[in-house]
């Protein structure tokens, strides 16, 4: 025998017996997988964000189909991708309320800095070091770790503080956790009325440091019809579930700390249209 | 004992920044008028912040308890002046921390006829005292470290029994630049710090106290030489160490003089070491002998300042003052663009200048906009040059890219980074290297803690 026909014959006998040995291996050793998990990790957004508290999108998958529910909800995906999902699993989709990252801070160039900072451009760092030059002990510091933390790009800074676009914020949470000073709250999308001030400083306190900020003055507890007005010593919220949008306690406000977000249709983000260049790296 | 050519030093890294000693070096330890308030806060040690333990328009005399220790590791503190207490309030510290503070109006004649109650004592041998009532004296006095660290001494010198003392190192390195507080101090107080260590000696019942002095300041060693010669202080040698920074760090003054190094994690206590600066070692003097609480200490006001020199600070005035009325003012108000709390190296900006003096204030630097300048950082070349200078042997500019990108797997040597600033001074693109392992630290720390 010559030899190529002696290689042809020991490769194929080789390949036959790794073919069986192969096929039998897959038999005995399948991993019999819901073929529902893929087709709901194919409607999953994809980003892996981690906003529903799993590992990412397979994981909120597999947790879904395993656990036959969708008390999980995925904060990325709109209200009718989870009834999609609802439909596949053969449950009725929660009620789910679109829901929007916020900034409760407007201070930026409006909250008096003192000194000069020079250390590293993070929040992260300048709290841990003590250095912070802005004097609110709980304003935005306009570093960016947020910016830089956001998987989908919506965070920027607009006039030394961080400003969400409301319309692309999927509110994954990962700006809640990266901001060092906790001033970064998932809110209700559609409810627009809200103080954006954490201090809860007396009034002459926050006068100092900063022009924008919520005095204690409990003008909006008085101008409110609805109850919405939350007050605890010395900082103002607005409770969403009460609030109609009738703006009195917006136009009472003598520091103008209750904003009002309009959303223009004409453009894509709420502050659209400004220009970001004063974003860090 | 100071052999030429055989100078003590630590062995891996280093560097030998200008040391601008001239600008305060011999001048006396002088007083400071008092302010007419002093703002003392709780928080002047490692550790939890004492409890106030005074009232609204309580009159106190000096040496009056205002700071309850609370806890173990925390300490008592004393008021400076003689006045009356009228605000408790929340302030800003020379290191850039909220704590309550005590603000004291003073009365400066009734201040200065207190304060001569702590002048006069009997002279005994320290060998005759009683080891707790020792203990307990420096204990009530509210004595931590004046290092800079500020740890509460009455502990440090009770060590736990299963690990064994066999030497006292007083540290008199003083390798930052500018500072001179401790120089000043050991010309001027040689005998007391001498009897300080006695007293140390005696409680920890120890053999060998060592005093290391890097040898740019040859007239401290030599001053002390005199004096250990006379007999009077057992025990006790001095070692010349090589000027070098950072020579006076805790680990790098054990290494020098007795060749031990202290392991990954661990303290000096673990190598059988207790490290005490000459600062503390006089306080405890003075508490043992006089009675008298840890209420003022020597602060080097250096730099940018009319007459710089050495001063006798109580601890509470605020740095404003103690650069107007000490130190003659700046020497031009529009030029100055930093003041530093403690050295150029390790020390750190303040952020306004009504932060007050505490027990860990070393120094007050001042810097004209001609000694700074700062243009950002660069991009790290990968020379190495932090690599090579790094006292402790870490690579710092590893250690600051895994804290910068939260790599907490590469933060595992971070602990050991003992923050001399000296890769900082290295890095020919200024990068912040240390600011960054500060950073790390607090990760390494929040990521631990989770895992529990």
């Amino acid at each position: 025998m010559d030899v190529v026909s002696i290689t042809v014959a020991t490769m194929g006998t080789v390949a036959l017996i790794a073919g069986i040995i192969l096929f039998a291996a897959s038999k005995k050793f399948a991993v019999i997988e819901n073929p529902l998990i893929d087709e709901i990790e194919e409607l999953l957004p994809g980003a892996n964000c981690g906003g529903c508290g799993l590992t990412g999108c397979r994981a909120f998958a597999e947790a879904s189909v395993n656990d036959r529910t969708v008390r999980l909800k995925c904060p990325v995906a709109q209200a009718e991708i989870m009834a999609k999902i609802a439909e596949k699993l053969g449950l009725e989709a929660l009620e789910t309320v679109r829901t929007t990252a916020r900034v409760m801070c407007q201070g930026g160039s409006r909250s008096r800095r003192e000194s000069e900072y020079l250390g590293i451009q993070s929040c992260f760092a300048a709290v841990v070091s003590n250095s912070v030059d802005l004097v609110c002990p709980y304003g935005c510091l306009g570093y960016g770790d947020c910016v830089r933390a956001c998987p989908f790009d919506c965070i920027r800074i607009v006039g030394g503080v961080a400003v969400v676009n409301e319309e692309e914020c999927t509110s994954c949470g990962i700006c809640v956790k990266a901001c060092p000073r906790n001033i970064i709250e998932i809110t209700q999308y559609e409810k627009r009325v809200y103080v954006a001030c954490r201090s809860p400083d007396k009034g002459p306190e926050v006068k100092q440091y900063c022009s924008v900020g919520c005095i204690g003055c409990r003008l909006c507890e008085k101008a409110c019809q609805y109850d919405a007005i939350d007050f605890k010593p010395f900082i103002s919220r607005v409770i969403s579930e009460n609030c109609t949008e009738c703006l009195a306690c917006v136009e009472k406000c003598p520091t103008h700390s209750i904003l009002f977000r309009q959303v223009d249709p004409e453009k894509t983000g709420i502050l659209a249209g400004k220009v970001y260049d004063d974003v860090p790296e | 004992m100071i052999m030429p050519g055989k100078l003590l030093t630590f062995r891996s890294g280093g560097v030998h920044p200008p040391g601008n000693k001239h600008l305060s070096e011999h001048k006396p330890i002088r007083r400071v008028p008092l302010p007419e308030t002093v703002s003392i806060n709780l928080n002047q040690h490692l550790g939890k912040p004492a409890q106030c333990a005074v009232k609204i328009k309580q009159e106190i005399s000096v040496g009056e308890r205002i700071g309850e220790a609370d806890g173990f590791i925390s300490a008592d503190i004393h008021s400076p002046v003689s006045g009356t207490v009228r605000k408790i309030q929340t302030v800003m510290t020379a290191v850039g921390t909220m704590a309550e503070s005590v603000l004291i109006e003073v009365d400066s004649e009734k201040t200065a006829e207190d304060l001569k109650k702590y002048q006069s004592t009997p002279d005994c041998a320290p060998e005759k005292l009683g080891k707790k009532e020792i203990l307990e004296a420096i204990k009530q006095a509210g004595i931590v470290g004046e290092g800079g660290a500020a740890f509460p001494t009455h502990i440090k010198l009770a060590p736990p029994p299963d690990k064994p003392i066999d030497t006292v190192i007083l540290n008199g390195a003083e390798c930052e630049p500018f500072l001179t507080a401790d120089h000043q101090l050991m010309l001027e107080k040689t005998a007391e710090i001498l009897t300080g260590a006695r007293i140390l000696r005696h409680i920890l019942e120890i053999d060998s106290i060592i005093i290391g002095i890097e040898n740019n300041k040859p007239d401290a060693i030599r001053a002390f030489e005199k004096l250990i010669e006379t007999d009077s202080y057992p025990g006790m040698r001095i070692a010349a160490l090589k000027t070098k920074y950072p020579q006076g760090g805790e680990k790098q003054l054990i290494k020098a003089i007795l060749d031990r190094e202290v392991p990954s994690g661990k303290l000096p206590f673990d190598v059988g070491v207790i490290v005490q600066n000459v600062g503390t070692v006089f306080a405890v003097y003075e508490a043992v002998y006089c009675g008298k609480p840890l209420i003022q200490r020597v602060v080097t006001i250096s730099g940018f300042v009319n007459n710089p020199g050495n001063y006798l600070l109580p601890l509470g005035v605020s740095f404003e003052h103690a650069i107007r009325a000490g130190a003659g003012g700046f020497r031009d108000d529009t030029r100055v663009k930093e003041v530093i709390n403690g050295g150029p190296m390790m020390g750190k900006a303040v952020r306004q200048l009504d932060v007050t003096v505490t027990k860990g204030t070393s120094g007050i630097l001042v810097l004209s906009d001609q000694e700074f300048s700062y243009d950002g950082e660069g991009p790290c070349i990968r020379c190495g040059r932090c690599i090579d200078t790094c006292p402790m042997g870490l690579m710092p500019t590893l250690l600051a890219m895994n804290a910068r990108y939260e790599r907490i797997e590469g933060l595992k040597s971070v602990m050991d980074c003992i923050e001399c600033g000296t890769c900082s001074y290295v890095c020919p693109t200024h990068r912040q290297l240390v600011h960054w392992i500060r950073a790390g630290k607090v990760l390494l720390r929040k990521a631990n803690r989770s895992v529990k």
